[in-house]
């Protein structure tokens, strides 16, 4: 069996059609030889026609293609897996999705037959080891992200979640009880909702706030929120942040007048002058403000609906930094290196194995 | 890789913060300079999950969506215009604001600049004009005869004159303001122009609501706190650090998956 299925064996046969094909050929053709012994092979110790010889050799060469098909499989497994945690899905449910079927070699092996309950295929390793290796990845940008920021003001870091998640499995043959690997898939970004430190700047229209509260400004696209409050006036006087977008104030724009003087901005958000007061800077929150979109240039934006806040006062002439620990994130990427080479380590280490059982199948069958 | 151009951004940033950082000093003894500061703003943010999505069919949401940040860039970089301490030189033509304001020089094309370096000085003719000659608005001219010149703090120029017992009024010093001075463009010179952003100017006396008063004899000296300099210079160069050691990290997990599949 193993030798009819298995190259080297037919290889043997295939050689020696086409030696009988050669002598055939080589010499000058007359009517007999059709049809009689051309050749007496000492190794199949019977007579070959050419036409045995020819459908011999075809049929080793079929072989040969099935056989190098297989092969080819075994290297194409990784190219053909859907990865875990990557498809994203309708939203609603993310799917992992091992790879389940066998080697494909094991197809063409006679002995390698589809054993019941036992689909797993040992890529499994390499299929947990990538989906850390894609958190680690992950992880790292939102370290990367969070200390480019360490000086962007009104800042809130953000950290990766993972979750486990178990991909069951029925019992192997002899054995009860579903068997469950655990892959490790992302499921969301944490905010860091702590304030940042206040710096004391002294300008008179930098406002940080103290407690939980975003200042709200009106962009082309809408109302937006912050907390970087760094404002300044435009050229008609009125309080915008940096991107020129007027803040509100109970609804509308606020306006200095040339002839308010110094301002002074009280800790509920009171703009007032010499002439006494000019408005009052709205301070809002949110039942559910780690709900709140990040759309770039410190600016929120939400579907819920803004109060006033109760619990937040606001400081003049200071800014909020950001809320970034570089201690923290410098440890959390070392962490993060140490786990990827961890698991790159154990990738290796189990792709040397699966080197090692191929070579020694390889070997047995021959 | 992404964290690879994130930190990248991180330290243009950080660049562009320490070379801020570095002007201010190069100019802690530039009269009248007005400290500059470098505004950062997180990027753009790249959803793959957005918060408050759906994530059953019995309208469950999700708490917290996943948004990859893009990294950083330099907003703005403003100029805090508060004001520098007042040094005191003992020079007649040396002037200083304190208060709100800003002195209005004729360039020689017949446009306003603004400044409030008033280290002025006499020309040939004998008006005032600034170290680069350019006239003080409006055109003051002090006599040839003057023994003593005296500026007050409304910003009237008086002198006296050899025969006259009561010093004589020679002109009215002016100061212009902005609705947002921190929006002047600066032109190098100690000289800013008149910007969109900026607003109109608006003339007045010194000493009348809203602009300051004028001091004889003083100069205002730079408002960079060089303590506050350095320390920033610091903060800088070690977010600078960090975010270098974030590339290094990125390029050695990088380097791994490179040379997995030869194990």
């Amino acid at each position: 069996m193993v030798k009819d299925w298995f190259p080297p064996g037919n290889f043997r046969r295939a050689v020696l059609a086409v030696a009988a094909l050669k002598k055939f050929f080589g010499r000058p053709l007359e009517k007999e030889h059709i049809k009689n012994e051309v050749f007496r092979p000492a190794w199949e110790g019977a007579p070959m026609s050419v036409t045995y010889a020819t459908i011999l050799l075809l049929r080793q060469l079929t072989n040969l293609v099935v056989w190098l098909r297989a092969m080819t499989g075994v290297l194409t497994v990784r190219s053909r897996q859907s990865l875990p945690g990557v498809a994203p899905g309708s939203g609603k449910s993310q799917r992992i999705r091992g790879f389940r079927a066998g080697i494909p070699a094991a197809r063409g092996l006679p002995n390698a037959t589809d054993q019941k309950g036992s689909k797993r295929a040992m890529d499994t390793t390499q299929l947990v080891c990538l989906s850390q290796e894609l958190a680690a990845y992950q992880s790292m940008d939102s370290i990367a992200n969070n200390l480019a920021n360490v000086s962007t003001p009104g800042f809130k870091g953000e950290t990766p979640k993972f979750q486990e998640y178990l991909d069951l499995e029925k019992p192997a043959e002899g054995q009860t009880g579903t068997q469950a690997v655990s892959f490790v898939q992302q499921t969301g970004m944490i905010r860091d909702m702590s304030e940042g430190h206040v710096d004391i700047t002294h300008a008179p229209f930098d406002l940080a706030i103290n407690g939980q509260g975003y200042f709200a400004v009106t962009t082309p696209n809408g109302t937006r929120y912050t907390r970087d409050g760094h404002f300044s006036l435009d050229a008609s006087g009125r309080i915008v942040d940096e991107a020129g977008d007027p803040v509100q104030a109970g609804g509308g724009d606020i306006t200095i007048q040339q002839t308010d003087g110094d301002i002074h901005i009280a800790a509920d958000g009171t703009v007032s002058g010499v002439n006494g007061q000019i408005g009052q800077i709205d301070i809002v929150d949110f039942a559910n403000d780690r709900a709140l979109v990040k759309e770039g240039g410190s600016l929120y934006s939400t579907t819920q609906v803004a109060s006033i806040a109760t619990n937040a006062t606001v400081q003049q002439g200071a800014i909020e930094s950001s809320n970034v620990q570089p201690v923290v994130e410098i440890s959390k990427m070392i962490e993060t290196m140490r786990a990827y080479q961890a698991v790159i380590n154990l990738s290796t280490s189990q792709a040397n194995a699966e080197q090692q059982t191929l070579d020694k199948l390889a070997t047995v069958q021959s | 890789m992404r964290a690879l151009s994130i930190a990248a951004t991180g330290m243009a940033a950080q660049q562009t913060n320490v070379e801020v950082i570095a002007n201010n000093l190069a100019n802690m003894n530039t009269t009248g300079y007005k400290s500059q500061v470098a505004e950062f703003q997180d990027l753009l943010y790249q959803n793959v999950e957005m918060p408050g999505a759906q994530s059953s069919d019995s309208n469950t949401l999700l708490p917290s969506g996943i948004q990859l940040g893009a990294g950083v860039r330099t907003a703005a970089v403003a100029r805090v215009t508060t004001q520098g301490a007042l040094q005191s030189t003992s020079n007649p033509y040396d002037v200083a604001i304190q208060g709100q304001g800003y002195f209005r020089i004729t360039m020689p094309d017949g446009t306003f600049t603004y400044t409030r370096a008033g280290n002025f000085a006499l020309s040939p003719t004998g008006q005032i004009v600034t170290q680069q000659g350019y006239p003080v608005a409006p055109g003051i001219t002090v006599p040839q005869n003057a023994t003593n010149v005296q500026i007050n703090a409304q910003g009237q120029v008086l002198a006296s004159i050899p025969g006259q017992t009561a010093p004589q009024l020679q002109g009215q010093l002016e100061l212009d303001r902005f609705p947002n001075e921190a929006g002047l463009g600066a032109q190098g010179g100690n000289l800013f122009v008149e910007t969109a952003s900026s607003g109109a100017p608006q003339a007045g006396v010194p000493g009348t609501t809203g602009y300051g008063t004028i001091q004889q004899g003083y100069l205002e000296s730079s408002n960079v706190d060089p303590v506050s300099a350095i320390t920033s210079l610091i903060t800088a160069q070690r977010a600078y650090e960090m975010n270098s050691k974030v590339i290094t990290a990125a390029n050695d997990m990088l380097q791994q998956t490179a040379n997995m599949g030869q194990g």
